[in-house]
């Protein structure tokens, strides 16, 4: 039986994807993690989410490929606003192609996780990804 | 196709076509060479022949100028014997001008004498002027007829012999035949017999007595002299036939010729004929006309002589024009012909050599498949049809290719569509089955059949995953990408997915991971999970009990992956098949194994796509060992710089997030 590291108790994220079950199954996750989980599912909408207020979310998760908004230009509208350019955006991919990590984390993703989802690793790829910084060390207590 | 041709197809089979033209050339040169050479031989021959007759005339000519003299002479000797004493001067003018005649003759005698083969004979000739001359002053009118016939014939038989020598008496042609006849036989005869009768008929006049012997003598002479006349007029009437322009030429001066030497018996007759009574005084007279009057006619006859040996002269020379001209024709038309021949030939030999060319490159492009081969031909021979035949195949051929291109295009599309479409609501079950059993809220009848339900989801997804993989593999389609990679962390977590799936066959799975190894390496983490998850799987699969060894080590600077399992092993000789689409080592449908053997074979291929190796150690019951060796690839990339980074590429991405290489989400 696999737990399920309650890292984020009391963290509130925002996950944005337009496929229902994929949202579904990462906010459930988030959830056992102990996360208060907001879902999006247009950029547009998670947009205004951040922009309502901007110190809300520990990090974000969002989707790359959706129709109106994607997530390179949520990411772009995230990094333009100076109250809300430090919160840690962590892309979900479906494919990864040559180049595809290095130019995301140069645009200004903190990093990357591919779909689909495995929900016995989600959690924690997502702790080993956000213990880089400084401000969530706390997390390696977790694992 | 008969056969007695087949030789000559098989030759040209291996013929080369420049070797080709060139027999076929040579097999025409040769008769026509052989031809040609020949006729060059018979008209060179003609030439020859024909200038070999004119030196004869060249050589006649001053002979019977000399045969004139000599003639003269004898009647002068005779009248001068008759009692013509004024006739010294004239013998001794007539014997200057032999003199002189001879260093003539001896000119061209020194230049076609031996040609002509006459030198001995005309030495002889000399030889009798000179006794001839010492011993005029002591003749007798008899002696001195006597001698000088002897002379006269000499000269005569020289001349026949310069004709005959000369090719003269062999020429081919009727009027030129009859014309030398008349200028080597019967003229000079009818002349000798004028002179004779000439000079008899002044001896006549001399003696005074006119005996019965002398008449008969003299009719006799003119019977000759007439006959050899009539034969030789007979002769021109022979030539006149054949040619009638000699005719105008030459009948009306022949005609008058035949009266002029007439007139010398004529003349002989009324002078001599008469009772011999006249006194000597007027016997001197009668003597020396009778002299001049037959001289001129005789002087007459000569010029005559000689117009005809011109009209001869010009037939050969036109004969000779003829054969030269004959020959450039023939010489002008083969250079000609040999030109053209070439010409054609050269164009021939280039035109087949385009349309090869042609074909050559033609193929060319549809073997390296850069367009249909498409000829463009200035040709319209059969060559050119079969290349035009080719061109259509060419055509199909590509019709057929970009056909094939386009249905494996269609597959792949097909493929990619379906396995997204497959894989998206699998992935929704997977979540959703492993949420149920993250819950806790279920008893353990439903969480056991909630996890056989994710195994089975599961192992379909990795059974899509795997044929499109080897699907994508095959077409090129799959691409490796390298990123950092930290090898710790992705082994710790496979060992962690795989422990569980050890666990399930009461097996041990064991994980080293080598000191020595790099903490960060470029290497595809995917793919790398790939092969660790496919080999131990496998490995799995096959073993009934005990410890499975999956070892990541550093090797120089190649990154080694190792799994080793206790299991059933492989023989030897199904070794090199393991790692072929679909390949089990028990086909049979009762097999106790399951899957569809896809996992070595993606295995070895992605090991392949990542310029590594794979070796496969296996013994029958003790089991097996795979180990795969690739480039280590360190990292270039430095994390402390992501920031400044991210800010310098941000507005660059942000404008072409639209590329092809945007992940599709």
């Amino acid at each position: 039986m696999i737990s399920i590291p309650r890292a984020f108790v009391d963290w509130e994220v925002l996950v944005v994807d337009d496929e229902r079950d994929n949202l579904e199954i990462a906010r459930r996750l988030l959830v056992m993690a102990g996360a208060k989980v907001t879902t999006s599912s247009t950029g547009k909408d998670a947009l205004e989410q951040i922009k309502s207020n901007p110190t809300r979310y520990k990090f974000i998760l969002s989707d790359l490929s959706m129709p109106e908004m994607d997530g390179w230009e949520l990411l772009y509208e995230i990094k333009q606003e100076p109250r809300t350019q430090d919160i840690p955006v962590i892309a979900l991919t479906a494919h990864a192609m040559i180049g595809d990590r290095e130019r995301g984390i140069a645009a200004g993703f903190h990093n990357y996780i591919t779909k689909p989802l495995d929900p016995t690793k989600f959690i924690r790829q997502l702790i080993n990804l956000l213990k880089d910084l400084p401000e969530y060390a706390s997390l390696l207590d977790a694992v | 196709m008969p056969r007695f041709i087949s030789p000559a197809i098989i030759l040209m089979n291996r013929l080369k076509y420049l070797q080709k033209f060139l027999l076929i050339s040579v097999l025409f040169a040769i008769p026509l060479t052989t031809v040609l050479t020949q006729y060059l031989v018979n008209v060179e021959h003609d030439i020859n022949f024909s200038a070999k007759e004119r030196l004869g005339v060249v050589y006649n000519a001053p002979l019977v100028e000399l045969f004139k003299l000599v003639g003269k002479h004898t009647a002068a000797v005779s009248a001068f014997l008759s009692g013509g004493q004024t006739f010294e001067t004239e013998i001794q003018s007539i014997q200057a001008a032999i003199d002189t005649q001879i260093e003539v003759v001896n000119k061209v005698n020194d230049s076609l004498g031996s040609v002509l083969a006459v030198s001995e004979a005309w030495g002889e000739v000399k030889t009798q002027w000179a006794a001839l001359r010492e011993m005029t002053p002591s003749l007798t009118p008899v002696t001195n007829i006597e001698t000088h016939s002897a002379l006269s014939s000499k000269i005569q038989s020289l001349i026949t012999q310069v004709g005959n020598n000369s090719n003269l008496i062999l020429d081919p042609d009727i009027d030129t035949y009859y014309l030398m006849s008349s200028v080597i036989t019967t003229l000079p005869s009818a002349l000798n017999y004028f002179s004779q009768l000439q000079s008899n008929g002044i001896a006549a006049l001399g003696n005074d007595t006119f005996s019965a012997s002398d008449e008969t003598r003299l009719v006799i002479l003119s019977q000759l002299a007439q006959s050899n006349l009539d034969l030789n007029q007979r002769n021109y009437e022979y030539a006149y036939d054949y040619n009638p322009t000699l005719r105008t030429q030459l009948a009306d001066s022949s005609n008058r010729n035949a009266q002029v030497l007439t007139s010398i018996i004529d003349s002989l007759n009324s002078t001599i004929m008469k009772p011999a009574d006249a006194e000597s005084s007027t016997k001197t007279e009668t003597i020396k006309s009778y002299y001049t009057q037959t001289s001129q006619a005789l002087d007459a006859s000569y010029d005559f002589y000689n117009q005809v040996t011109a009209a001869m002269d010009n037939l050969l020379q036109v004969r000779i024009n003829g054969f030269v001209q004959g020959r450039t024709v023939i010489l002008v038309i083969a250079a000609l012909a040999l030109a053209a021949t070439i010409y054609v030939f050269a164009g021939f030999y280039l035109s087949v050599k385009g349309t090869i060319a042609a074909l050559a490159q033609a193929a060319e492009r549809i073997v390296n498949q850069r367009g249909t081969g498409d000829l463009v031909l200035e040709s319209r021979d059969e060559l050119a049809q079969a290349a035009i035949a080719f061109n259509n195949v060419a055509k199909g051929l590509d019709l057929a290719r970009r056909e094939s291109v386009e249905a494996v295009r269609m597959k792949d599309l097909f493929l990619a569509t379906m396995s997204h479409e497959l894989r998206t609501p699998l992935n929704a079950m997977i979540g959703f089955l492993h949420l149920m059993i993250f819950s806790g809220q279920m008893d353990a009848d439903n969480t056991h059949m909630a996890e056989r339900a994710l195994a089975n989801t599961q192992r379909l997804l990795s059974l899509i995953n795997n044929i499109l993989d080897l699907s994508r593999i095959a077409t090129g389609g799959l691409e490796i990408v390298p990123s950092t990679m930290e090898i710790r962390y992705v082994a710790a977590s496979l060992y962690g997915d795989l422990k569980l799936l050890a666990q399930e066959k009461s097996l041990r799975l064991e994980l080293d991971v080598d000191q020595t190894l790099p903490e960060k390496m470029n290497q595809d983490e995917s793919r790398i999970s790939q092969i660790v998850t496919n080999l131990v799987t496998n490995a799995i699969k096959f073993t009934e009990s005990g410890a499975i060894n999956m070892v990541f080590k550093r090797r120089d600077e190649r990154f080694i992956i190792q799994v080793a399992d206790p299991g059933i092993g492989i023989p030897q000789s199904k070794q090199h098949l393991i790692f072929d689409d679909f390949f089990q080592v028990d086909s049979t449908s009762t097999r106790s194994h399951q899957g569809a053997g896809l996992g070595l074979a993606i295995v070895k291929r992605l090991v392949l796509l990542m310029n590594g190796t794979i070796n496969l150690t296996s013994e029958v019951g003790k089991g097996s060992t795979f180990t795969i060796e690739l480039p280590l690839n360190l990292p270039s990339y430095n994390p402390g710089d992501r920031r400044k980074q991210a800010e310098h590429v941000f507005a660059k991405s942000m404008s072409s997030q639209s590329d092809q290489s945007v992940p599709v989400a």
